[in-house]
């Protein structure tokens, strides 16, 4: 997926990373990967989702099993799109 | 192997202060701890006191302190405080145990978890609320912090819960389990939930003006308290080779199950009076040789009545009468963390030779017929025994000596 998005968007994902897992603003980009370069855990992860509702103002219907797939920001930013 | 208990490091987190000199000194002082139950969700509940902790100092970054229940908090805290004043020595990992209660656990976080979910109207909740509400929670994160590999446990016997853990610890290291222990209690449960709780029990004073009256004759129930006791165990030998300051020791401890109701104290006590028994026993003391009792004394009509008929069966043809303190009378029941804090607060006692009175008056139940310290009362000796009761049944006894 190739979304488009806006400075908003990456500010928000940036901020709650911060707060829920403490990484540095800094070094958040679209293309950083979840795992490898920001080492979030698999909690981590299903607590970044689980404040996204709040944050996002958006019901978040990813099934668990899909949570694999989300590897960079920018595929979480992605997920956490407006449904059509 | 039978080594000695030495006690090298307190730390307390309590409604009238923190640290052993800070609460001595409020103590001294008279300082009250009760804080008006302001919430709005409060406002038709009977009771209207609870006894708070002002200030939590921790050292931690925001996004790991936000994944700990207040209880956890608290806890890890007076893990802090008590690892400070110990020295922080260099310890072989496997050698550290730690050993840390709580009743319930983390109330508030399961409280707030469900009426999340019932908001939300999703089934996703956070994935954190396990781990933190779980009740051995403090024990696994102090384990963590201190790099501590001996052994854990986290002894699950509601108020008697934090003398338990300290208990545990004391043993690992009288059996050379470990060298030294972190070992104690915590509570935090002065939330919706947790009030209610108590309340629904009727254990809460239901008084609005009046403060605890642990054997007071007009007592009707506790004021709940929350906090956090630790306290650095330690081979006395290792102690002494380290060149610690060693605060004083666990001369014995003795337990018993009540094996009668949940949540009320047998009233003939026979079973705490067996706990105190097999405590006197470990130690190897005459009952002489105890200056001053730290009752468990909650301000409850039977429980109060209960321990002070026990004392007064053991004690009473006793020449030389211990000195009886019941120290909720100034920091409320902080429930699994009162053991550890009491009994730091009996030990300034036998160090500064002095047992504080009371920071209020009221009329003493006539069944407490050995000298309870409504005044300032002068200790003559350095060992003391401190109750601890759970609900569930648990009796345990401790038995301290000051250095």
């Amino acid at each position: 997926m190739n979304a488009q998005h806006s400075e908003e968007s990456l500010e928000k994902l940036t901020k709650l990373l911060n707060r829920v897992a403490g990484k540095d603003p800094s070094t958040i980009r679209l293309s950083s990967r979840l795992n490898e370069d920001l080492e979030l855990e698999s909690l981590e992860m299903m607590e970044l989702l689980f404040e996204a509702e709040d944050e996002f103002g958006l019901k978040i219907e990813i099934p668990t099993e899909s949570l694999a797939d989300i590897k960079t920001v920018e595929d979480m930013l992605n997920a956490l799109q407006p449904k059509q | 192997m039978d080594s000695a208990v030495a006690i090298t490091g307190t730390g307390i987190i309590c409604p009238m202060g923190n640290g052993a000199s800070t609460v001595w000194g409020n103590w001294l002082d008279g300082t009250g701890a009760m804080d008006k139950l302001c919430e709005e969700w409060s406002a038709t509940l009977k009771t209207s006191l609870v006894a708070r902790c002002k200030h939590l100092p921790i050292e931690l970054e925001p996004h790991l302190l936000r994944r700990l229940d207040r209880y956890t908090q608290l806890a890890m805290a007076a893990t802090q405080q008590a690892w400070g004043e110990c020295g922080k020595p260099e310890i072989n990992p496997e050698r550290l145990g730690v050993a840390i209660s709580s009743g319930i656990g983390g109330l508030e976080t399961i409280h707030n978890g469900t009426v999340e979910l019932e908001q939300k109207k999703i089934l996703r909740v956070n994935p954190y609320i396990l781990p933190m509400a779980m009740p051995n929670s403090a024990a696994g994160q102090i384990s963590i912090m201190m790099n501590a590999s001996g052994d854990i446990s986290a002894p699950n016997s509601a108020c008697a819960g934090g003398a338990e853990a300290i208990t545990i610890g004391a043993q690992w290291i009288n059996e050379g389990h470990v060298d030294m222990a972190i070992a104690g209690g915590c509570e935090a449960l002065i939330n919706k939930l947790g009030v209610c709780a108590f309340e629904a029990l009727g254990a809460l004073s239901p008084d609005s003006t009046n403060q605890p009256q642990p054997f007071g004759l007009n007592r009707n129930g506790f004021v709940l308290g929350e906090g956090a006791g630790a306290l650095v165990l330690e081979n006395g030998q290792h102690a002494i080779d380290r060149g610690a300051c060693i605060l004083g020791w666990i001369l014995g401890w003795g337990s018993s199950a009540d094996a009668y109701h949940l949540v009320a104290s047998r009233p003939d006590g026979v079973n705490a009076k067996r706990a105190i028994e097999k405590a006197m026993r470990k130690a190897g003391l005459e009952l002489e040789d105890i200056s001053l009792i730290k009752a468990h004394a909650t301000g409850t009509k039977a429980g109060d009545l209960a321990e002070a008929r026990v004392l007064s069966e053991i004690w009473g043809n006793v020449s030389n009468k211990p000195t009886v303190i019941a120290p909720k009378s100034e920091i409320g029941h902080c429930i699994s963390a009162s053991g550890p804090i009491e009994l730091i607060m009996a030990l300034s006692c036998l160090k500064q030779g002095v047992a504080p009175g009371l920071s209020h008056d009221y009329e003493l139940d006539p069944m407490m017929t050995l000298p309870f310290a409504a005044k300032s009362r002068a200790i003559n000796g350095s060992v003391g025994l401190c109750n601890s009761f759970g609900f569930g049944g648990k009796n345990q006894v401790l038995i301290i000596k000051s250095a």
